[in-house]
């Protein structure tokens, strides 16, 4: 089982992670998440879908519309859109 | 690149995740109270988040508001205190359907009756989560309970309508399915100066999906979406085809001066202003 952190310890991992070039319009921060599946079940558009470790993925980035659906959704604040709205 | 916007939201010495199961809907509510706290721009020193006990009555230990953990049902009482010592506080009160409407229910309506200004979200899971699976009083007629395996015999309480009844300024009902709408009630809410409710339907797939054969968090989540009516919907079908679902939406809502405003008057009164 994966070890608990805080919410610094969170911040820190995911700006390390855009540091070194994270280019999905989607985060999942997986220590936070318990593998409920409510962000695939109702992601508008199949863009996620659960990995081999229980947690979700990406499976179609492009199909992204980021509403955010699964970011209102979480029950952990696991996942978000990062990406800015479109210019 | 942006990070979680309810990060900041949170308290920075615990540990997460949240201590809920797995699905919990409680956790997509407390992220719609941070999003209507950031909507309103309120100020989190001039938050006061009051709870009793219960599953619901974690969040404020993750939540970076002042805050308040008391005894069992006594959160609307504790609130009420800190209401009238402090009355430039927007208090929020979080219960859950046992802890607000059984072991707390007198303080519920009376606070009400007073109309305390204070924003109460009450999760309504239809179960006492932490304590193993008993049934409360917003468990409907007929489902099972650790303590109903036959189901039970008992009609279940409609909180909005007990709230409006009992002098309540604001009365709403939302889903977690529907987080969007719910983050709208609670903003609502938090903008009244007066006793404001909002009751979240929040699925146990723990303990009450278990025990009622409903599945796991998706499938309960699913059941919501497809027996959910709004409220302005409901008033137009004959009543057969609302019986069993969940109607969504602001039941009530009243301009009534509250407490801390009449007090005032009261003190003013009493120096011989």
């Amino acid at each position: 089982m994966a070890k608990n952190t805080t919410v610094e310890e969170a911040r820190a991992a995911i700006e390390q992670d855009f540091k070194q070039g994270y280019d999905l319009p989607v985060y999942v921060y997986k220590p936070w998440c318990k593998s409920c599946e409510i962000c695939v079940a109702f992601c508008p558009k199949q863009v996620l879908e659960m990995g081999e470790d229980r947690k979700p993925r990406l499976a179609r980035p492009r199909d992204c519309i980021r509403c955010r659906q699964c970011e209102l959704r979480c029950p952990d604040l696991a996942i978000f859109v990062c990406e800015e709205k479109a210019k | 690149m942006k990070i979680h916007p309810a990060y900041e939201m949170l308290r920075p010495d615990k540990n997460f995740p949240n201590v809920w199961c797995p699905g919990c809907g409680h956790g997509i509510v407390q992220g719609a109270i941070i999003r209507a706290v950031q909507k309103l721009g309120l100020d989190r020193d001039e938050m006061a988040m009051v709870s009793g006990i219960g599953c619901s009555s974690r969040m404020p230990v993750y939540c970076d508001f002042n805050s308040l953990h008391t005894a069992h049902g006594r959160a609307i009482a504790f609130a009420t205190g800190v209401k009238l010592h402090n009355p430039k506080l927007h208090v929020i009160v979080i219960t859950g359907d046992g802890d607000a409407l059984a072991i707390g229910g007198n303080h519920f309506i009376h606070a009400a009756r007073r109309n305390v200004e204070m924003t109460v979200v009450l999760m309504n899971n239809m179960i006492y989560g932490m304590t193993g699976g008993q049934y409360s009083p917003t468990t409907p007629i007929g489902k099972r309970a650790s303590t109903a395996p036959y189901g039970t015999a008992e009609r279940d309480f409609d909180p909005c309508s007990l709230a409006k009844a009992a002098g309540a300024v604001f009365a709403a009902r939302g889903t977690v399915y529907n987080a969007a709408e719910l983050e709208k009630l609670i903003t609502q809410a938090l903008a009244k100066k007066g006793f404001a409710l909002v009751e979240a339907v929040s699925p146990c797939p723990t303990l009450y999906g278990r025990l009622n054969r409903e599945g796991n968090a998706v499938k309960m989540m699913q059941w919501q979406k497809e027996n959910t009516v709004n409220v302005k919907a409901a008033e137009k079908l004959p009543p057969e085809k609302v019986r069993g679902k969940i109607v969504t939406g602001v039941f009530h809502d009243a301009e009534t001066p509250g407490y801390t405003e009449i007090y005032d008057r009261v003190i003013a009164k009493a120096r011989g202003a």
